[in-house]
């Protein structure tokens, strides 16, 4: 069974040949290069950027071109078919606008950064600001044109190496949602002070919505079988902000976005860490398909994927959640009952997609990660059959 | 004002109220029971973090309005708690929202920032003569920083001398325990909390 029939199996509730597997992150140059794949080509793209005139418009340049994209995902793609993760990235937003010293300023007004980890080199691209200061620096920014040819660019390139490789990685277009523009554009001080004025609340809120709605109508006229919304809605403590704010300026876009893409056969997984607890039936009315990582190390001990999945389990597919912290510091043993017990409870009659819960970050050791990889060859076939 | 959130109108209101000659001190401790009233809306759920950040810059205004006219004995009598994200993490959303409560709660705080080595957190907690230090950690891979931490205030002679609470998404107490830190803390709030009391106030 090739990638795009196992993960829509699943996303459809019923059973493929195994359980599919995703991450939304995978930064681990010691993982990967375990598995026979050099990780050097980001870092040394990097380092030769540094020393260009003009640094920004080439690499506009190299984020417009199809094939030199396709080329540049080719890596990527071989790795997580190696370590049988059936889903691919291509990144349709938060595309630079200005290179700046160790990173960028992205189109939302988010700056971004390279952050080394020192034990293997592993480069990070993490959030470090809002680019915006006042709602009046926002009505200044231009805005990011959904249409804008380097999207579409991005997308085709990624299902360019998907055929390439015979089908064995869906490559699935990733977006920005409506929450994590708004605040990360401005930071969460001055964001606050805007959610206090709801005329400008409204009017962020309402622009990020837009566009994300048009950028799923044009990915899922381009035969897009899923798209995946980056869009953290909380924390390990809870939501950003009132479940109220959420359903007044965001869930009306999300709804948007999931109904478009149903018209035309396309699927929303929905990437969210933090404790959602109190918005997770809002999530579920907006048609959202799948839902990523139900992060299991938030402080609520209700926010739990088998007690969610009692409830829900007919609703959404669940993608996830193996604790990255068990990940870095757990015993094997816990990895693999921990494994076991997602595929046992949850991937029965499908709806679910193996996943960690948040990613997989340079902190993982490879033990713990072929401990994952052993369960999930092991028991991860359908029909499943694990011994209590 | 503070649970109001009025973060537009709360330095006037200060001003006003000191020109009326209102003691300084006393809008001092209205203000901070604002701060306790919007801690406890949040705990309830009431608030959400968007809230109690807008609270802190609600603080934030005030305080600026404020803090030339405190008395040098109000301003004397708060103790220096340190505060740093650990080395390698440039995560500040926790660590901002705890100093701002720290703040509103009386004490001084020294924020060495964030991604800071142990050197410099051993320099500050001599310095300043600190006997809580307060630890963000976001990152998985950055957690080891704080045994680090640990033993290079063990080799400097310091670290029976302080406490160290820590905070952050991979973290809960065992963890804490674990790496060396002697409490840990699930939010800001708790923070405030679990800092006052190891410091016996």
């Amino acid at each position: 069974m090739d990638a795009p029939t196992r993960v829509m199996k699943a996303l459809n509730h019923e059973e493929p040949d195994r359980v599919p597997a995703f991450e939304s992150a995978f930064t681990n140059n010691t993982i990967m290069e375990h598995y026979g794949i050099a990780a050097a080509g980001l870092s040394s793209g990097i380092d030769a950027l540094k020393h260009l005139p003009f640094k920004t418009r080439v690499a506009n340049y190299a984020m417009s071109n199809r094939s030199w994209l396709a080329k540049g995902m080719v890596n990527s793609y071989e790795f997580l078919r190696r370590v049988k993760i059936d889903i691919g990235l291509s990144f349709v937003t938060h595309q630079q606008r200005k290179i700046v010293e160790g990173g960028m300023i992205d189109e939302f007004g988010r700056l971004m950064k390279f952050e080394k980890y020192e034990g293997d080199g592993t480069l990070i691209l993490g959030y470090r600001g809002g680019h915006l200061h006042s709602f009046e620096d926002y009505e200044k920014w231009e805005r990011p044109d959904p249409n804008e040819p380097k999207r579409l660019a991005a997308f085709l390139a990624g299902k360019d190496v998907q055929k390439q490789m015979n089908n064995e990685i869906l490559s699935v277009p990733a977006i920005g949602g409506m929450m994590e523009p708004s605040w990360e554009a401005f930071g969460l001080e001055t964001f606050s002070r805007i959610l206090g004025h709801p005329k400008q609340a409204k009017k962020v809120f309402d622009d990020n919505g837009k566009l994300a709605v048009e950028l799923v109508k044009i990915l899922a006229d381009q035969g897009a079988e899923l798209i995946l919304v980056w869009d953290d809605y909380g924390f390990k403590n809870g939501l950003f902000m009132s479940p109220q704010n959420y359903r007044t300026y965001v869930f009306p876009w999300l709804k948007q976005m999931c109904d478009e893409a149903h018209k035309r056969d396309s699927r929303i997984l929905l990437h969210s860490d933090g404790d959602l607890m109190l918005i997770f039936e809002d999530i579920i009315k907006c048609g959202v398909d799948a839902l990523n990582p139900i992060e299991p190390t938030t402080a609520n001990p209700d926010y739990d994927i088998f007690r969610l999945a009692e409830k829900y389990k007919d609703k959404i597919t669940f993608v996830g959640n193996i604790s990255p912290v068990m990940l870095a510091v757990g015993t094997v043993t816990e990895i693999e009952e921990y494994s076991k017990r997602l595929i046992r409870e949850l991937a029965p009659g499908g709806g679910y997609i193996f996943s960690s819960g948040h990613s997989i970050n340079p902190a993982i050791t490879v033990d713990r990660w072929e401990a994952v990889m052993r369960v999930r060859e092991k028991y991860g076939s359908y029909p499943i059959r694990i011994p209590d | 004002m503070i649970v109001e959130l009025d973060v537009d109108n709360i330095a006037k209101s200060v001003q006003q109220e000191l020109e009326k000659h209102v003691d300084p001190n006393d809008v001092l401790k209205a203000l901070t029971a604002g701060m306790d009233e919007v801690g406890r809306r949040y705990e309830q759920k009431e608030y959400f973090l968007t809230e109690l950040v807008l609270a802190g810059e609600t603080m934030k205004e005030a305080f600026d309005v404020l803090k030339p006219r405190l008395t040098v004995k109000e301003k004397g009598k708060r103790k220096p708690i340190v505060v740093a994200t650990v080395k390698g993490d440039n995560h500040d959303i926790g660590k901002n929202i705890l100093i701002t409560m720290l703040v509103s709660a009386g004490f001084e705080v020294i924020d060495l920032g964030v991604d800071c080595p142990s050197e410099k957190i051993v320099e500050a907690m001599r310095k300043h003569d600190a006997k809580v230090l307060a630890l963000s950690c976001l990152l998985t891979m950055t957690m080891r920083e704080i045994s680090v931490i640990g033993e290079a205030l063990k080799h400097a002679g310091l670290r029976d001398k302080v406490k160290i609470i820590v905070g952050g998404a991979p973290l809960n107490m065992e963890l804490a325990e674990e790496l060396g830190a002697d409490d840990y803390a699930a939010d800001a709030i708790d923070g405030v909390r679990h800092i006052k009391a190891l410091m016996g106030v």
